[in-house]
This record gives C-alpha cells, structure tokens and sequence, in this order.
C-alpha cells in the first residue's frame, strides 16, 4: 500500500487552456477542436503500465490539519451557551455535533482490479452526457491519478490562461475530503463548464481546489456562447436546430459528442451562425468516445482522425 | 438586494416527511458506497435533526427537522447563484427569514456558521436561501422557483420518488446492484418510524467490507449518525 506524503515534490502535469469565445459577429469556434486538444484525465499515469499498476493499488491518504482549534472551542463555547438558555430545544446540542473538532483523519483507497476498471469504464458509455456530474468512480481515477503523478501529493492542475476572471498559473496543495471541510479541499472541475454543455467525460475534468471551482457563476468559464437554439416558428438564422436528446426522468440528455456548444447564454451570442455547421461535431463521435485513460489513442493517429474528419 | 426585500413569505410546494424520506435515502446511499469512495464523506452529515449535504460544486444545503420530520428549518449556500454578488453579510444571510417566528430566526443565526466564506479579511455567512417550516407547511420568502435556483436545488435528488432517485444515484454514485439492493433495504426499515433505528446484517457488512475493508469505521460512524446500526458479529 502506498501512503501519502507531505512535501513530495509534484512531477510536470497537464496544463489547461481553456478557451472562452466571446467573440461577436460570426463565431470562429469548431466545438470538437475546443476540447480535442486535452487528453482523458490521468492519461499520463493509467497509460504507464508502472504507474497504473500505482494507482490500482490502495492508497491512504490524510489532510493537513484544516481546523482551527480556538475556533472551533470558541463556537463550541457560544453554542453551549445558547442550548443552555433553550434547554427543551434540541436543535442547540444537535448544532454542537456539526462543529469541526477533529483534525483530518487518514481515509484508505482500496485496491481496484483492471476488471473492476473495465466494468465501470462500460457503464460510463450509458452515463456520460453532458451538463452531467462526474461519477464516484471518475472521481476515483482522477484523484489516483493526481496522487500518483504528484508523488502522493494532491495538487491542483494548473489552467494557463485567466479561467474564471482569475489567473492561475501555479499548482497549489490539495486537501482530500477527510472530514470537515475547508476551501482547499480538492473539486473534479469541468473544464467546459457544465452550465454550458460540459460534459462529464475524463477528458472535460481537471482538479482544483474546491473555493477556485465555485468561484464562478452558471454563465462564466469556457464555453461558447455565440449560439443560441432555435426557437418554434422562427427563422432559419435565429438560432440552431436542438441538438438530439433522449428525455429521460432526469431531463433530456444531449449525445455526448454534441457537448459543447448547446449553451444557456443569451445576452452575449453573436450576430451570426457559427462557420462550422452546426450539430457538425456529431462526425466526430467516434474520436470523442475513445475516453478511456488508459487506452486514449495516440495524439499522431488523434490528428490523423481529425483531420480526416474536417477535410471530408 | 435584488427586490429581495420588498416580498412577502409563500408557502411551498414541499412535503416535509417525503423529503426527509429523501434525505434518508441519499444517506443509506452514501453509507454504502463509502467504503469504496471515502472521499465522499462529508458529502450528507445528521447530527441529531439536522442533516447537512454538500455538492461537487461547493453548494450546501442544511435541514433541521423536527421529531415527527417536519421542516423546522433550511438554509441553503449556492455559488452558482446571481446572488453570489450580494449576499455576503450576516443580515443578508438573516434576511430569508425575517417572516419567520423569533425562535426560529435565533435558530438560523446559530446555524450560520457552518455557511461562513471568506469575505476580505473575514468570514462572513454566506447564504443564498431559506426555508421554514410552521404548522406542518413551508415557508420561504422566495417563490418556489427562485428557492430552486439559489439553493433549493442542491436538494434535487432527495426531493425525487424513490425510484427516480435511485436511477440517478445507481448512475452518479457508480452502484452496483448488491449495494442498491442493502442500501433500498435499510432505507425501508429505517423510515418505518422517525425515531427508529435499522440493522445492517453481517452479511451485508461483509458485502460493505470486501469494496473498502479499511473505510469501515468510518463506515459505521456514518451510519450510526441516523440510526442504523451494525449487527454484532456472532
């Protein structure tokens, strides 16, 4: 079993660029090429026979010591003051339950089989749609991923460009959801965020602290806003056709490979249609749904398809 | 403040007892997948009444219910939320509940605290909506709508039937069918009475065990929050 370690230097990881089209007049984006360029999450260690088999191990791992001691005897103080004066209300000593008190315990990753991997890697085919939130399992490999790459460290990935009005250029420290909760505790971030028809796949995700991943509103981060769905009756040019759904009794759900433009932002769309056509993205369905982060293809034969696709 | 101030309490469309039926449910699901996912522990917490859930997204939602699982109290935190720019302040954060009856408010300042950000130098409390509850109904100062849009909705999946609850968890919680099938049986004897407990057999702890042998204390803790309990082993 691998332990984490405090100080362990992190090792060169992914760096994300996220674009963010706000352009107006005629959109210059092609929705797959925004996102064709990152690879699945974690590639970089599930693709290494000898890391993988690192990551498949049981990994235990602790936080800092996110709580402030005074702080929490203080507030402890405060709120037994006031379950003394309401006596019959029990919702005073219930509240003392709630208060950090201890510092991060030590929680275990269990071993993971190659088998186990395949199992939840095939029923991500079902479960991946965009505007989705990353499963238990995804959030498993990312962060064994993470660990493994940082030398049992989590550290957040490092976005190049101002994401979210804010410039992030350095990785930083992450804590692990072991009790309680701080700001640094780490977050599965969408890349192409949500609110905009990210989707839920490895290659949409990235590990931040969880105070920078909610730092921002539905309508902000990556995505394009330019396009807008055509409403009932209207004119050919004011809007584009509905991507294809299924609706299912958690809402419709979009074709994963038309991810990335359906979009919730009225005020800012261009005056006109993107130059790529739209729902043109759905080509390239069978390049988006190679996420697997361990067998990703190779960024040669990646190309290959890609410009094969947009050539036709 | 958004118009905020300028409107009166609604009734909403919320069934107390169904929604901490929910809330019992996303429990018992946690509860299992813990062993195999530790770090989702602090996603669902019950102290006594009141039950805390965190989403990915840093959004909180905090519910006091009374014995007989009436709403007593709600508060939500949603950094999705338009009203992420004006809400950071203590009388904002208690502005959701100025129609609510005084003990209720004093309640509401004293759980504000597990709503605080930072704000500057300081932590502030950081509240997006509010929910209470009086005579069996539920008040909030927002219409339903606007209390699913700033907050409500981090509640999302608790409020769904059964069935479409567990569709979506056996999706996003990455279930297997032994685990839906201990986590439906526990959550059926557990909401056979409020105050009750459930028991979780020695077989489906073992079932528990063999995803994450070395999570299981803090396994049991988690259960033991809302009353269900791990059978001796024989």
């Amino acid at each position: 079993m691998s332990k984490a370690m405090v100080g362990a230097k992190a090792v060169k990881g992914p760096r994300i660029k996220p674009t963010d089209c706000k352009k107006k007049g005629a959109c210059p984006c092609n929705p797959f090429l925004r996102c064709s360029g990152r690879r699945p999450y974690g590639n970089e260690v599930w693709g290494n026979p000898e890391r993988r088999a690192q990551a498949m191990q049981g990994i235990a791992y602790g936080g800092h010591e996110p709580v402030d001691k005074d702080a929490a005897l203080e507030l402890f103080r405060k709120i037994r003051e006031k379950a003394k004066k309401e006596p019959r209300n029990p919702f005073y000593r219930n509240l003392e339950g709630l208060i950090d008190k201890e510092k991060g315990r030590v929680l275990i990753l269990p071993e993971i089989t190659e088998g186990e991997i395949n199992a939840q890697i095939a029923k991500l085919q079902s479960g991946t749609h965009n505007a989705a939130e990353f499963t238990f399992f995804q959030k498993s490999m990312a962060i064994r991923a993470n660990l493994v790459r940082n030398g049992l460290v989590m550290r957040s990935d490092i976005y190049v460009t101002g994401y979210r009005g804010k410039k992030k250029t350095e990785s930083k420290d992450m804590i692990p959801y072991s009790g309680g909760y701080t700001p640094e505790q780490w977050s599965l971030d969408h890349v192409q965020v949500r609110a905009k028809g990210g989707c839920n796949r490895f290659c949409n995700g990235a590990l931040l602290q969880v105070q920078d991943n909610c730092s921002g509103k539905n309508d902000r981060g990556p995505g394009c806003p330019c396009v807008d769905v055509r409403k009932k009756g209207a004119a050919k040019d004011d809007g584009q056709d509905d991507f294809k759904y299924k609706v299912t009794k958690e809402g419709k759900k979009y074709s994963l490979y038309e991810c990335t433009t359906y979009c919730v932002n009225k005020k800012n769309k261009a005056e006109n249609m993107p130059t790529d056509t739209p729902g043109s993205i759905q080509q390239y369905k069978d390049v988006c749904c190679a996420d697997d982060p361990r067998y990703p293809r190779k960024k040669a034969v990646l190309k290959r398809e890609v410009e094969k696709i947009c050539k036709s | 403040m958004d118009g905020f101030d300028g409107r009166e309490k609604k009734e909403l469309a919320i069934n107390g007892a169904a929604l901490w039926e929910g809330c019992i449910l996303a429990s018992c699901v946690h509860g299992v997948m813990l062993p195999e996912y530790p770090f989702i522990l602090p996603e669902h917490v019950w102290s006594g009444g009141i039950y805390v859930t965190r989403n990915e997204e840093g959004g909180k939602a905090a519910l006091y219910f009374s014995e007989n699982r009436e709403v007593i109290l709600g508060m939500f935190q949603d950094f999705r939320s338009e009203r992420t720019e004006l809400v950071l302040s203590g009388e904002y954060a208690m502005s959701h509940y100025q129609d609510a009856p005084e003990e209720i408010r004093r309640m509401a300042q004293a759980l504000t605290f597990l709503f605080e950000a930072q704000g500057g130098e300081k932590r502030l409390p950081f509240v997006t909506a509010g929910i209470w509850g009086e005579n069996g109904k539920i008040f909030c100062r927002d219409t339903q709508e606007d209390w699913l849009l700033h907050g409500g909705h981090i509640l999302e999946t608790q409020m769904l039937p059964f069935t479409e609850a567990m569709e979506r968890y056996q999706v996003h919680c990455s279930m297997d069918e032994r685990r839906m099938e201990i986590a439906e049986r526990i959550y059926r004897e557990r909401i056979q009475s409020p105050s009750g407990q459930a028991v979780l057999t020695e077989e489906e702890i073992n079932a528990l065990a063999a995803t994450g042998p070395c999570n299981m204390e803090a396994c049991q803790e988690v259960f033991g929050k809302f009353g269900i309990m791990f059978a001796e082993a024989e």
